[in-house]
């Protein structure tokens, strides 16, 4: 999941560059409400799981692993 | 007539016109930064001996702010060529409305000037140079568009100061407010913070995305007025803190149709109803839902005094109380013309036909339920199907394609794409056609689900049969 994750957003989201691990921050490599949304859209399509505006808090988007984290607690 | 030369000439030096973190700048500190580049615009452009047009590339911020104003105070004609665009979709912007300079902002805090003035060898325009010079343009507008295809909106200076002017008779902005300000400048820029610098409001940036970082600046600002999509309430109505927000007056929803849901957890969660508002380029801000923001959230509410709106059918003709019919507009500040292909004044008696679907219910209140014509909106993000279409199709793999839109209960819609491959039996990746789609798009007009299909439904003449897209279940009269 981390992988995938690592991908969707190197590729469609924030510069490959700026992303480079599941620790990166998030919001210091430019991740703004576009790229929330492009995200939210991009994790339904994959994985099939819906979030809601409650889940899209500073802390669970703050990296790969914890959206990891959050994906796995909904799943 | 400067709109902004007159904004700086009203308002005091040292009154704070912009907050962002922990950067203050008074209107004096504005004129003073913005003064130097409108110098430099009016150096590079004197061999012209016209008012030249100038792209502005630069991210949201206070330096976005300052550079819109340099550009304006020069006398020059702003085009926002906003962040995300490719290369592709920035090169049609600067051929079409043959762009004279490139104003290049960089972020970087240590050179000595943070910008940098591009010349292009302009082609020569497809538009009449002297009609659009007589019009004293401010602006020229792209992207969203309401009528089928990108056509380039231009509004002058009179124009910016008389919508501004009308839009204030309903937001009822002054020297108090302090807006709270998180949308994209390249889209909004023209008549939400030339509205504010106008009449002294301060307008207070907010970069993060994080509803922590949103209310924290609420808070902190006494922000009285917040500007956002219906994405950002449902997030900021989500919050779990215990921060009332007790300064907040109003809070307007703009640019995508307001959930039902969304409008309610704001209002439980903050005690101020979401306030819905029909902003159209062509036209500026018209309708507000002042007096019922709470008993009908979804309601786009009534015309501000100085607009007529009309609701018609097909042939023209008034459609009935309760039955949808095409929003038209007529009152100050509409559009001064379409740039391309150049039409001037593109009205009928005075009315601006929108494309939007309205219906009015017996108490007057207009709602939004649906558009003639073929825009998806993606969470308040416009796009054109054709222009994806057009896209998909130059893929090798594929024959023909539709794009259109699904709904999403979050993001109002998002674009979908059904294709006829050309080979039937080896139909492409769908990871294959976003990426060629990625390439050539902004990311928010690349479709997310592929279907392969046999045929698509075509008129008689062979084209693509769009339905026209439904926003919300239309209210009955009652409601």
């Amino acid at each position: 999941m981390e992988t995938e994750l690592l991908e969707i957003l190197r590729e469609q989201i924030l510069d490959a560059e700026a992303v480079a691990t599941a620790q990166t921050d998030l919001f210091a490599a430019g991740l703004d409400s576009m790229g929330i949304m492009q995200l939210v859209l991009a994790i339904e399509e994959t994985f099939g799981i819906a979030l809601e505006p409650t889940d899209l808090s500073r802390d669970h988007f703050r990296t790969i692993d914890s959206i990891a984290a959050l994906l796995k607690s909904k799943a | 007539m400067n709109l902004i030369a007159d904004i700086l000439a009203r308002r005091p030096a040292d009154a704070i016109a912009i907050i962002s973190g922990d950067r203050q700048v008074t209107y004096g500190e504005l004129r003073c930064s913005a003064e130097p580049i409108a110098r430099d615009l009016r150096s590079a452009s004197a061999h012209l001996g016209r008012n030249p047009r100038v792209g502005l590339h630069c991210p949201n911020g206070v330096d976005y702010i300052i550079h819109s104003i340099g550009i304006l105070l020069s006398d020059a004609c702003l085009v926002p060529l906003a962040e995300e665009l490719t290369a592709e979709e920035r090169d049609q912007i600067i051929h079409t409305t043959s762009l004279d300079l490139i104003l290049e902002a960089d972020f970087s805090p240590n050179l000595p000037r943070n910008f940098e003035i591009r010349a292009l060898d302009g082609a020569p325009p497809t538009f009449p140079e002297d009609q659009f010079q007589n019009l004293n343009p401010a602006f020229i507008r792209f992207s969203s568009g309401t009528t089928g295809t990108s056509k380039g909106v231009v509004l002058s200076h009179q124009t910016l100061l008389d919508r501004i002017t009308a839009a204030n008779r309903g937001l009822q902005l002054g020297p108090s407010d302090r807006v709270l300000w998180m949308l994209p400048m390249a889209h909004h820029f023209a008549v939400s913070i030339v509205l504010y610098l106008h009449v002294g409001a301060v307008t207070i940036l907010e970069s993060s995305p994080a509803r922590e970082d949103i209310l924290a600046t609420a808070e902190k600002h006494a922000a009285t007025v917040i500007y956002g999509s219906p994405f950002h309430f449902a997030l900021l109505a989500a919050d779990p803190s215990t921060f009332r927000w007790p300064s907040l007056r109003l809070p307007v929803a703009t640019a995508a149709a307001l959930p039902e849901a969304t409008a309610q957890a704001f209002e439980n969660r903050f005690g101020q109803p979401l306030i819905q508002g029909l902003g159209i380029i062509e036209v500026g801000l018209s309708v507000l839902n002042l007096d019922a923001a709470s008993t009908k959230p979804q309601a786009l509410g009534k015309p501000l005094p100085d607009y007529l709106v009309r609701l018609v059918d097909d042939s023209g003709n008034e459609v009935p109380t309760g039955t949808p019919g095409e929003f038209l507009v007529r009152g100050p500040g509409l559009l001064d013309a379409y740039l391309v292909p150049w039409h001037p004044h593109p009205t009928r008696d005075g009315y601006f036909a929108s494309g939007d679907l309205v219906v009015r219910d017996t108490e007057g209140h207009l709602t939004l339920v649906g558009r003639k014509k073929s825009v998806i909106n993606v969470a308040g993000m416009k796009l054109f199907p054709e222009e994806v279409e057009a896209c998909l199709n130059d893929h090798p793999a594929v024959s023909r394609s539709l794009v259109s839109a699904q709904d999403h209960p979050h993001m109002g819609q998002i674009p979908v794409a059904s294709i006829i491959p050309a080979d039937p039996d080896l139909p492409p990746k769908p990871i294959e056609l976003q990426r060629h789609c990625r390439a050539h798009l902004s990311a928010y007009k690349v479709p997310l689900r592929y279907t392969f299909v046999a045929e698509l439904p075509l008129t008689a003449s062979g084209k693509l049969k769009r339905h026209s897209s439904p926003l919300l279940p239309t209210p009955s009269p009652s409601s």
